[in-house]
């Protein structure tokens, strides 16, 4: 199944000139831009966590500005498996716990989006510049979410293979007819 | 605009190739149309042979490209050139494992960001 080149979508569509300064916006401001995620957990709390509560195989993904997407999805993914559906839950509560425990004494506290809390399966985290992936270990390598993240130069590969794919071949000639030209 | 009748193309691996939309989730009588994040019943019209979806299944899926032009908050306009659709189950989790091409970031506001997080390209 090819990528991007053989979906159709936006085929020939240039993003005009202002739409770049939302991209740029998005790539270059992204600590200004969300304050919050700063403030809500750094990178080491979250490993911490994850430790503490058991979670198996936690692995880091930097998609910042020269990962995928070209940052402006987020800063990092943390992906991290449960050995069971309550795990998982578990996992989840946990980090929600330590958010709301750093957040004490203010007079907000911002939570973060947590999705698939009720199904248990994949539960995410969202808080702004860091995604946190809390999978079953069957849903882990099901949807295999390393390889998405480890090559980042996925755009230049794909056009590599077109330029090797478009090569000129000689026409075999397997019929027993005689080739009017060359 | 996607309404009942609609064909849409599918955005994911999950093996279906067309579907067509039956119903809008949360459409008040009917008439309401779909945009980018909402949630439609589909019945699958072409599916890729020895895959785990086949043909004339009804399905959920998540709209992730329209034609109609989407305003976002900040007065960007996006308008793609197709309709497509990521097939999801009830929970929200996405079917196929990787989605293909380019994927507005509205949708992780609408508490999709497995489907922006799997994508290649976040607009």
């Amino acid at each position: 199944m090819l990528s991007a080149v053989g979906s159709g979508a936006a085929g020939g569509w240039r993003p005009p000139p202002h739409l770049f300064q939302r991209l740029l916006s998005s790539c270059s401001g992204v600590l200004p831009a969300r304050p919050q995620a700063a403030e809500l957990l750094e990178l080491a709390e979250v490993e911490k966590v994850l430790s503490d509560v058991r979670a198996g195989d936690v692995r880091v993904f930097p998609v910042g500005e020269g990962g995928l997407h070209g940052g402006a999805c987020a800063d990092y993914m943390v992906v991290a498996t449960g050995r069971s559906d309550w795990h998982v839950r578990n996992i989840a509560q946990a980090l929600l716990y330590k958010i709301k425990q750093k957040q004490k004494g203010s007079d907000r506290i911002l939570m973060p989006r947590v999705e698939g809390q009720q199904a248990g399966k994949w539960v995410v985290i969202d808080s702004g510049s860091i995604i946190i992936h809390a999978l079953e270990e069957r849903a882990r390598e099901y949807y295999d979410l390393e390889s998405i993240w480890s090559k980042e130069v996925s755009p230049n590969t794909s056009a590599r293979e077109l330029e090797t794919s478009l090569v000129k071949t000689r026409h075999r000639n397997l019929s027993q007819k005689p080739m009017k030209s060359i | 605009m996607i309404q009942p009748q609609t064909l849409l193309n599918v955005a994911d691996n999950s093996g279906a190739q067309k579907l067509m939309c039956i119903r809008v989730i949360g459409a008040a009588g009917n008439q309401r149309y779909a945009r980018i994040g909402d949630v439609i019943v589909a019945v699958i019209k072409d599916a890729v042979p020895q895959m785990p979806l086949e043909r004339s299944e009804v399905i959920r899926a998540v709209i992730v490209r329209t034609c109609k032009e989407f305003k976002c908050e900040d007065g960007i306009t996006i308008r793609y050139d197709d309709n497509a659709a990521v097939i999801i189950d009830q929970k929200g989790n996405p079917k196929g494992t990787r989605v293909f091409g380019a994927i507005a970031e509205e949708l992780r506001e609408l508490n999709f960001t497995k489907i922006v997080s799997l994508a290649p390209e976040v607009l």
